[in-house]
């Protein structure tokens, strides 16, 4: 396997902060994340919605 | 979710269901960050009715009797589409009597640990689910010695080493 180039270090430095902010949210409270996933769904919805793609069940719930 | 947990401990407490722990990508949520999906996968024992017979026919009639409605594979409790799974090996078996209890507002649950996901996800190997096991890998609490525990009693073992060779280089 070929070695890989170092990142440019602003760009390490940029995903060292995505993997940190990954962490942050993979510690929330359950309820928290299941919010977020509600408006994960409704983000995808309206995109495929846009497209006319087959759209997902999405949850009919307040979280 | 809440009610729709409800109604799922209702039907345990009623025996519909024997045993049941949440998998899937709702367990992956539960021990990392939040990623799209949508269902709500549940791993479940049934009561057999019968010797050597299994059956998920009562589970629906109860649900049914309850106004839920069924959409392709899922059914829809409280606004949530849910996908009962019958534990269908060993591995599927052993995630459940192990889950991990936990607590969506008020309500009990038990949600598949961490380490049996990482285990079925590995066994499934669907693209979706190499995707998923780095991300738990990098952002879950993870015992190892509890995985390779796994690996070993479910012949897991090489592929989880082509799995780390591959995206690991190791």
């Amino acid at each position: 396997m070929a070695n890989k180039k170092p990142l440019p270090t602003e760009l390490e430095a940029l995903f060292r902060a995505k993997q940190k902010r990954r962490k942050e949210l993979a510690n929330l409270p359950f309820e928290e994340k299941i919010s977020i996933l509600l408006e994960l769904q409704n983000i995808s919805h309206d995109l495929r919605s846009a497209k006319s793609r087959d759209k997902h069940l999405i949850w009919d719930i307040s979280a | 979710m809440e009610k729709t947990l409800k109604v799922i401990n209702q039907m345990q407490k009623k025996k519909v269901i024997a045993k049941y722990a949440i998998g899937g990508g709702i367990a992956a949520i539960f021990h990392m960050e939040p990623v799209l999906t949508y269902d709500l996968d549940i791993f479940v024992f049934l009561p057999q009715t019968e010797p050597g017979l299994v059956t998920l026919s009562p589970l629906y009639e109860f649900l049914k009797k309850k106004g839920c409605q069924t959409s392709h594979e899922h059914i829809i409790i409280e606004g949530v589409p849910v996908q009962f799974i019958p534990a269908y090996n060993q591995l599927i078996e052993e995630a459940i009597t192990q889950a991990r209890e936990a607590k969506y507002k008020r309500t009990k649950t038990k949600v598949i640990r961490v380490e049996h996901l990482l285990a079925i996800m590995l066994q499934t190997d669907r693209p979706k689910d190499r995707t998923r096991i780095t991300q738990l890998l990098e952002q879950a609490k993870i015992n190892m010695d509890f995985l390779l525990g796994i690996f070993k009693r479910h012949g897991l073992l090489a592929k989880w080493q082509q799995f780390r060779k591959r995206f690991y280089g190791k």
